[in-house]
């Protein structure tokens, strides 16, 4: 009798024992996990294409608003790009931002200069003067416009201005938009505080090159 | 029997088969998820690459039709065949065409063809007008003024990645040759220009007028007709007294008689004086030159109502045709004769040769701007001075306004420096000092001071405009918006009005007066100048 019983109980086949089921979750997370990485990518895929779009949106809105601009030509300059509050019908239209206007001077610089002022002293086109925000000259120019904030991200952008004829009557100007994304790096303390990194001009995102030329 | 139950009761596996379903079951909806982000991005990514796309070709856009302008602009003994030859133009029975090898050279000055590699972008510049029986190369217009459409032009930008972008246009060129002298400086360098006399009237004492600017004075009878200058016979500039009058400025032009009274002195230091008149040197008068005088040519066609022994053009002295006292006569190589293409074609260039025409002050200042000058009140409609759109009409009250234009007042407190001053009233200019300011009047000028009355000119084609005055403020000038501010009191001050005189002023004013001068006081046509304006039709992009 006990024997029966006992065999009875043996060849009892229904439910999963503890080691199928160890085993079936090591099975599920050694082949799902890589999966599951897809989402993560989609994720950044989404965030790096709002970004993109984003910075676009915003190279386009700039460079229709200088290509609307008039250049007074001999002698004369425009302001743009002005700060926030001062002027602020000479600002790019629909995007915010804080304008840190810097001379590049003749080379395309590196970080550190894009915290230089401009100075007076820079001629250019015709002996014209370069003033604090504005467009002339036939040397390299560069405007470094930052804290531009739109669609929930935060750019920076550098304008390049190069002219590429010197004729004193009719002259074009290339203009070069380079949008970078923020810096979302944080710097981490020795004592493990955390700093959002504060440079400018981390990921370029986005290069449009255009032209303008005086009407 | 027993093996069938055996399966049936038999569950192994099924872990594995579970995790197998739930695993694909993920899988399916991740790949889904990525597909979606994926084609999210290449949209996005696809955008960013069709806007530099279409700003990179218009660019070349831009860039070819500023070059050509440019070309124009600076070959001013033949503007158009120097555009065909940068244009590869070609005329082949009757029909003309554009080259686009040589459209693409104007911004890649590199290219062979009309296909070009730029960094990872290939650039083609085409025409729309593929048949070759058909000009794409169009010149309208004659003499001075033409217009140059070159049609169809059309450029694509095509990256690696496939994404294209084209716009074709037709490009046309407006193209006005003038003469004129590019650097005359325009109204600001004259001291004075008025369509009425000026009178120096020593009143008793010695008078001293230096003009350090151009001047010029034209009583409005010097219009012509049929080849004729109509002889002025109209007193410009009369010198009375001791009254001593210095031209030290580049030029001066009178249209109509200067005439020498008294004791009176005209000096002519290094300028060029160009008089379409008499000069008429009373006995005891002097005239003095250092530069040059132009006249017009003695062949000219004298009226038939000409009376023989009246001068017509030239110097009078007590005896007809002598010249007295005088450091200047008519064999001095310094006086020169205008041959009768160069006197008329002033007066066509400057438009003065309608018989109906009222004077150059009318050409320099705008209609709206005339109004300023009326000593009227009225209303200014919309599209203001300077053809802005104005929101809302502006009420002027114009110089003389309440006859109230003291303009030697201003010029005694030194206000008028730097100052384009508008002389709406029969001003007597008084002790004026040393001023750097620029009259334009439509009334007469009578200067009379026992001090030094100097005028200098402003210098330069952009400047301060000082108008009716006010009782208390100094009518200013707007940088920004180029407004004159109209103001007149009579006793119940009146608030200033701006009204906008912006950038047409200036142009059409600056054009007149370097037209004038280098038309009249180089004895010949002047410098002659290109303008030109470029326009798109028929944009169309993909």
């Amino acid at each position: 009798m006990k024997k029966k019983i006992f065999a009875k109980r043996i060849s009892n086949k229904k439910g999963f024992s503890l080691l199928e089921v160890l085993l079936a979750i090591v099975i599920l997370g050694l082949i799902a996990a890589p999966i599951l990485q897809i989402f993560i990518t989609s994720a950044q895929i989404n965030h790096n294409s709002r970004k993109i779009m984003g910075a676009t949106d915003v190279a386009n809105m700039t460079m229709e608003y200088i290509t609307s601009l008039k250049f007074d030509g001999e002698g004369g300059v425009k302001e743009v790009f002005t700060e926030n509050g001062a002027s602020p019908e000479k600002r790019i239209p629909a995007i915010g931002y804080y304008s840190n206007a810097t001379d590049l001077g003749t080379s395309w610089g590196n970080i550190g200069d894009f915290r230089n002022d401009i100075t007076t002293n820079h001629y250019g086109h015709s002996g014209s003067n370069i003033y604090y925000n504005s467009v002339t000259g036939d040397q390299y120019l560069g405007v470094a416009i930052n804290d531009i904030q739109y669609n929930n991200f935060s750019y920076e952008m550098i304008i390049w201005f190069e002219a590429t004829n010197n004729s004193e009557t009719y002259y074009t100007y290339d203009v070069i938009l380079e949008v970078y994304g923020e810096d979302e790096r944080v710097s981490v303390a020795d004592d493990g505080t955390e700093t959002p990194y504060t440079a400018n001009f981390g990921e370029k995102l986005i290069v449009v090159n255009g032209a303008v030329a005086n009407q | 029997m027993k093996k069938t139950n055996k399966l049936i009761h038999n569950n192994r596996g099924a872990a594995l088969i579970t995790i197998m379903i739930a695993v694909a079951f993920v899988s399916i909806l991740a790949s889904a998820i990525l597909y979606l982000s994926f084609s999210n991005y290449q949209m996005k990514v696809a955008n960013y690459q069709s806007k530099v796309n279409f700003y990179g070709t218009e660019k070349d856009m831009t860039t070819v039709s500023t070059t050509l302008r440019n070309t124009l602009a600076s070959n001013i003994s033949d503007p158009l065949t120097a555009l065909k030859n940068d244009v590869g133009y070609t005329s082949v029975a009757g029909i003309e065409r554009y080259d686009t090898t040589k459209l693409a050279q104007l911004v890649y000055p590199s290219a062979s063809s009309s296909t070009v590699a730029s960094g990872d972008t290939t650039v083609v510049f085409s025409t729309t007008i593929t048949d070759t029986n058909v000009s794409n190369f169009v010149i309208e217009g004659g003499g001075n003024d033409h217009k140059v459409t070159l049609k169809g032009v059309q450029i694509q930008h095509t990256d690696t990645q496939g994404f294209e972008h084209q716009i074709t246009t037709d490009i046309v060129f407006n193209v006005h040759k003038s003469s004129g002298t590019p650097d005359a400086g325009g109204v600001g360098e004259f001291s004075v220009m008025t369509d009425n006399k000026i009178t120096v009237d020593a009143n008793g004492s010695n008078t001293r007028v230096v003009m350090y600017g151009n001047v010029f004075i034209g009583p409005g009878t010097y219009k012509y007709e049929s080849g004729v200058i109509n002889p002025s016979g109209v007193d410009a500039l009369v010198l009375k007294g001791d009254s001593i009058f210095t031209q030290k400025g580049d030029h001066m032009i009178i249209f109509g008689n200067i005439v020498l009274e008294d004791t009176s002195v005209f000096n002519v230091s290094g300028g060029k004086l160009t008089v379409l008149g008499d000069i008429i040197v009373g006995p005891n008068a002097t005239f003095v030159s250092s530069g040059e005088v132009f006249f017009p040519s003695n062949a000219k066609v004298i009226p038939s109502s000409h009376v023989p022994g009246d001068l017509t053009y030239g110097f009078k002295g007590t005896t007809a045709n002598v010249v007295p006292k005088t450091l200047v006569d008519a064999t001095n190589p310094t006086v020169q004769y205008l041959t009768d293409a160069n006197y008329t074609s002033i007066l066509t260039t400057l438009g003065l040769n309608d018989a109906t025409d009222d004077g150059l002050i009318s050409k320099i200042l705008t209609s709206d701007f005339k109004k300023l000058m009326s000593g009227e009140e009225g209303v200014i409609a919309n599209n203001g001075i300077d053809g802005a759109a104005k929101s809302a009409k502006t009420t002027y009250y114009g110089v003389d306004y309440y006859n109230l234009w003291f303009c030697e007042e201003e010029m005694n407190g030194n206000k008028a420096s730097n100052a384009l001053v508008l002389n709406g009233a029969a001003a007597s200019l008084q002790d004026g000092g040393n001023l750097h300011s620029t009259i334009i009047s439509v009334k007469d000028i009578t200067i009379t001071n026992s001090k030094n009355m100097i005028l200098s000119q402003v210098g330069g084609d952009v400047f301060n405009i000082l108008t009716a005055k006010s009782t208390t403020d100094y009518p200013g000038y707007s940088t920004d918006t180029h407004t004159v501010q109209i103001k007149a009191g009579n006793g119940d001050y009146k608030d200033g009005k701006d009204v906008k005189v912006g950038d047409a002023f200036q142009t059409t004013a600056n054009q007149t007066a370097n037209s004038l001068i280098g038309y009249a006081s180089n004895g010949n046509n002047g410098v002659e100048q290109i303008d030109t304006s470029v326009g798109y039709t028929n944009w169309n992009k993909r």
